[in-house]
């Protein structure tokens, strides 16, 4: 996307006449005072062009808009030609609800963006499952650790991650993913290689992984949080990045739900791994719920306040989710349910079908996690052993180690430390956990 | 007729020798006072006229000129008022000259004359160039801890001049000031260094009066439940004189460590309670029994205090600041993150020379600044963040209270202890912690040890003088190789995990010249780990 945008001149270079219709569109989106639901209300039945000079001339009579008033004036400030110059520069994509080019899956939503902005290529969204994974920006390691091994293993088994690219349980989430992938089109680039050189041997490599896709609430060439400006080009390179906001909006507190309903209509399944009893995570499962989209959880310490979210969820009937097979489950139980759906005519029905069906309908299955290699605990001194058996798999503080070995403190960190160094153990902000 | 009475007056927290001069002459009556002085000795007039006149002496019908010699220092305080009175009773004939040869006096008068404290004593009698000082009963024993023998006390005019008509002898001169409840000065520290005794020597009798003192005044560290770390963080900071940082939630005792760190320091040597004794005094607080300071003092300024308050200055009188009145012992700064971020910055010089400059455009002054810095702060606005996961502030807002303490000020700080609440079972076992008894005495022990390398505590150790002072065990070495390479440390943190882990040797008893160990690095490193609290934000 970047090197395609760097290009000097694209070829409606000079004198955009007449301006497309994407231009009209991207310029309605920055209107001041135009959300998505007004947005949508003046393209119901208007081209973006049709709307615009409406807008302009004043010629609409929308009950939304009545409001806006205001919105009418800034309208006319606005140089359409250079919103359009301004895209094309960065790069971003226009897509138009209706028109070739939008996720068809995202076009079936009732509350579709009429405008979306991308970066990179959404047309992955069509080809393969899509599975949200969700979660506090405020996650502890184990969230973090459990959210990238999800997106690796689901990018891995051909399922798009999708994810807002915020700070926590999003990042890692996609860091997983984006690393799946990369090491896929590693792959096959090798197995391609070789398989010329061999003259047409079918290629053994693994089943290509899917790109991840970032919808994110700001524009989409304004990464946000800055933090994350490496994974969101890495995304966007090896998927698309996903926005209904255009160039030059502020990053505004109501984008984000707004978000989330974008994140749960592209969804298959939503996992939330982390989240407190308030907060985004739970606006994405309220939207998903909404749209009958299966929610997953994983499961956390009752202790622990990241997992106060999940946990209550997984109360009230979500599924759980334990590693990526218990999402592909869910992923083709739901595939086979909208076939089954297909099939009955239109006829809305939430029964579940059978494991076996869904495993039947071809869906991958990752491979389970090899057993825990047992830890030869007894094998340690005499100090260490005792250490590592009082650092539970739960973060642990250092005081309650010393507590629950009633050992000096130079001694316990020693061997924390000689435990650390051989991978048994892992340390932070005075906080201990097996690895 | 003239008459010149020596005495002086006081620079920030400097005395500086003056000569009162006083003539008198025919001429329309009036009295004036010349050579820089500041309000208060321009009101003495008024003072010394009531004194004199209540203690059966005339007011003169003349004309009198006070000059303040020499004139270009500014004269500041009350303390001139007894050598005026004196010099206007010599100037009228009613003391013989010769009675003020080799004296210099210094006191504030009351109406009724008598004699009042005079803040700065111990500054004043260094300066004085006459042999003996007169000084008000209440500041004797101060005048005395730098001037023994030579002192004497008088409780007022009346009575001094009483004296120097020779119609009453001469009160006693106290020869040597003495810590209180104690049979002789408290050398410890000095004591210790040339014979360095196992840690029960330390509590002895004089030592259990100090001890049961600070125990009564800051708590015993047994008060404090659970907090291991916290407790040994206020040990190694007490040992090795480290900064010390408490990041941990409201309600996890920060506060209450903070207070037992003082405890655990031990009295300060003779040129140490001196040092406390003249900021103490220049800047007005009141003096001890003992007249001189011997305990480590504790200050600890509300956030709301100005960057002035703080380093010291003011106009012309430069009084010191918080920082120089915690000097030899500990400034506790609580919700660290709540101070401006000036005020903060102006503390990295003198943390890092143990003096600091106060420069105004009339005055300028060096205040002492060597104390031991324990802050204390929230680890996030929410206070939660210590805990993973925990927090619900928004990662920008958790960035920019942890951006208060700039990253310079942060890297002083050897120790960046964080602490959790303590448990409740925990609170209620009433199983109690170490008292402060026996933590104090291996705190003696480890100050000692290092006091034998030739610096007060080890956290002056001099980065050069590390791979012979604190030579590190191969094991040691790697586990330093491992936490720098893993990105835990930062080079510059290195020498200040090895001047920790020194002292932890020290405390654990090892030979003073033995190789710090890999456990003591790794207990060093684990009190810092309150740094990995604050990165996260940062």
């Amino acid at each position: 996307m970047s090197s395609s945008a760097r290009k000097p001149s694209p070829p409606v270079a000079t004198g955009f006449d007449p301006l497309p219709e994407e231009a009209y569109a991207a310029a309605l989106a920055s209107v001041p005072g135009i959300g998505p639901r007004t947005l949508r209300a003046l393209l119901a039945d208007r081209t973006p062009r049709g709307a615009w000079e409406a807008l302009v001339t004043g010629s609409v009579r929308l009950a939304v808009f009545r409001q806006a008033a205001p919105a009418l004036g800034q309208a006319r400030r606005l140089d359409v030609e250079a919103i359009w110059r301004a895209h094309l520069d960065a790069g971003v994509g226009v897509r138009m609800l209706g028109r070739p080019g939008y996720p068809a899956v995202l076009a079936a939503d009732p509350e579709a963006p009429a405008v979306l902005f991308s970066l990179g290529d959404p047309r992955v969204l069509d080809r393969a499952a899509r599975v949200a994974i969700v979660g506090t920006r405020s996650a502890t390691r184990y969230g973090l650790g459990v959210a990238a091994q999800l997106g690796a293993d689901l990018a891995a088994a051909g399922v798009v991650v999708l994810s807002g690219l915020a700070l926590g349980i999003d990042g890692a989430a996609h860091e997983g993913a984006v690393a799946a992938w990369r090491a896929s089109s590693e792959e096959r680039a090798v197995a391609t290689n070789a398989s010329s050189q061999a003259s047409g041997a079918v290629s053994h490599a693994g089943r290509r992984a899917a790109p991840p896709v970032g919808v994110v609430a700001g524009s989409v060439a304004v990464p946000y949080p800055r933090q994350h400006a490496g994974l969101w080009r890495r995304v966007a390179q090896a998927g698309a990045v996903l926005s209904e906001a255009p160039l030059g909006v502020a990053d505004l507190a109501w984008r984000f739900p707004m978000r989330n309903r974008i994140i749960a209509a592209l969804s298959d399944v939503v996992v939330v791994v982390e989240c407190h009893t308030r907060g985004g995570s739970l606006h994405t499962v309220q939207a998903a719920t909404a749209r009958g989209v299966p929610v997953g959880a994983v499961p956390g310490s009752v202790r622990s306040p990241a997992s106060a979210g999940t946990n209550a969820l997984l109360a009230d009937g979500c599924f759980v989710v334990r590693d990526a097979s218990d999402v592909l489950v869910a992923v083709g139980l739901r595939l086979a349910g909208v076939a089954q759906r297909g099939m009955a005519a239109g006829v809305p029905s939430e029964e579940p079908v059978g494991v076996a069906q869904a495993v039947a309908a071809g869906v991958p299955q990752a491979g389970a996690p090899a057993e825990e290699p047992a830890i030869g605990d007894d094998a340690l001194p005499s100090p260490t052993r005792e250490v590592v058996a009082a650092v539970g798999w739960d973060r642990t503080s250092l005081d309650e180690v010393l507590e629950r070995t009633g050992l000096e403190m130079d001694a316990v960190c020693g061997a924390l430390e000689r435990l650390r160094a051989r991978g048994i153990v892992h340390g932070e902000g005075g906080w201990w956990e097996r690895e | 007729m003239t008459a010149a009475v020596h005495s002086a007056t006081l620079t920030g927290t400097t005395g500086r020798p003056v000569v009162v001069e006083v003539h008198d002459s025919e001429g329309l009556p009036g009295f004036t006072i010349v050579g820089l002085p500041d309000t208060a000795v321009r009101e003495s007039r008024d003072r010394v006229r009531a004194a004199l006149l209540s203690s059966a002496f005339s007011w003169p019908q003349r004309r009198v000129t006070v000059n303040l010699a020499p004139t270009a220092v500014r004269k500041a305080g009350a303390g001139l008022d007894l050598p005026i009175a004196l010099g206007v009773l010599v100037a009228l004939g009613d003391l013989p000259a010769a009675a003020l040869e080799g004296i210099a006096f210094v006191g504030e008068l009351g109406l009724d004359g008598s004699l009042r404290h005079v803040p700065g004593t111990i500054a004043l009698a260094e300066a004085v160039r006459p042999a003996r000082l007169v000084v008000p009963q209440c500041d004797l024993a101060e005048a005395s801890a730098v001037r023994p023998g030579r002192t004497f006390g008088v409780p007022t005019l009346h009575a001094l001049v009483e004296i120097l008509r020779g119609s009453s002898a001469w009160p006693r001169a106290p020869r040597e000031c003495r810590a209180p409840g104690t049979t002789r000065a408290p050398h410890v520290r000095g004591h210790l260094v040339a014979d360095v005794p196992a840690p029960e020597a330390f509590v002895d009798a004089q030592a259990e009066a100090w001890l049961a003192r600070a125990v009564e005044r800051y708590g015993d560290l047994a008060d404090v439940k659970g907090q291991r770390v916290g407790r040994r963080a206020v040990e190694v900071a007490a040992a090795g004189g480290h900064h010390l940082l408490l990041v941990g939630p409201p309600g996890s005792g920060k506060t209450m460590l903070a207070r037992r760190l003082v405890g655990l320091l031990p009295p300060l040597s003779r040129p140490q309670a001196l040092e406390v004794t003249r900021v103490h005094s220049a800047a007005g607080l009141p003096a001890p029994d003992t007249g001189i300071v011997w305990d480590p003092p504790f200050r600890s300024p509300h956030h709301g205090a100005s960057a002035v308050s703080l380093i010291g200055g003011g106009t012309a009188a430069m009084r010191p600041g918080e920082i120089s009145l915690a000097t030899q012992g500990v400034l506790f700064l609580d919700e660290m993150g709540e101070f401006p971020v000036a005020v903060l910055d102006a503390l990295r010089q003198p943390l890092e020379e143990g003096v600091v400059h106060v420069s105004r455009a009339k005055a300028s002054a060096d205040f002492p600044a060597r104390f031991l810095l324990v802050g204390a702060m929230n680890p996030c606005p929410c206070g939660e963040g210590g805990v993973p996961g925990s927090c619900r502030c928004s990662p920008s807002a958790r960035a920019r209270y942890v951006r208060r303490l700039s990253g310079p000020l942060l890297d002083r700080f050897d120790l960046v202890v964080p602490l959790r609440r303590t448990a409740p079972d925990e609170l209620l076992s009433g199983v109690p912690g170490e008292p402060t008894c026996s933590v104090a005495a291996r705190v003696v022990r480890a100050r000692a040890i290092a006091g034998a390398r030739g610096v007060r505590c080890n956290s002056e150790l001099r980065a050069s003088s590390l791979p012979s002072v604190a030579a590190l065990s191969p094991r040691a070495t790697a586990l330093l190789e491992r936490s720098v390479r893993a990105g835990r440390l930062s080079g510059r943190g290195v020498d200040r995990v090895r001047r920790v882990a020194r002292t932890i040797a020290d405390l654990a008893g090892a030979d003073g010249d033995g190789a710090v160990q890999e456990e003591h690095v790794a207990e060093a490193l684990a009190l810092r780990a309150g740094r990995e609290v604050l990165d996260v934000a940062g």
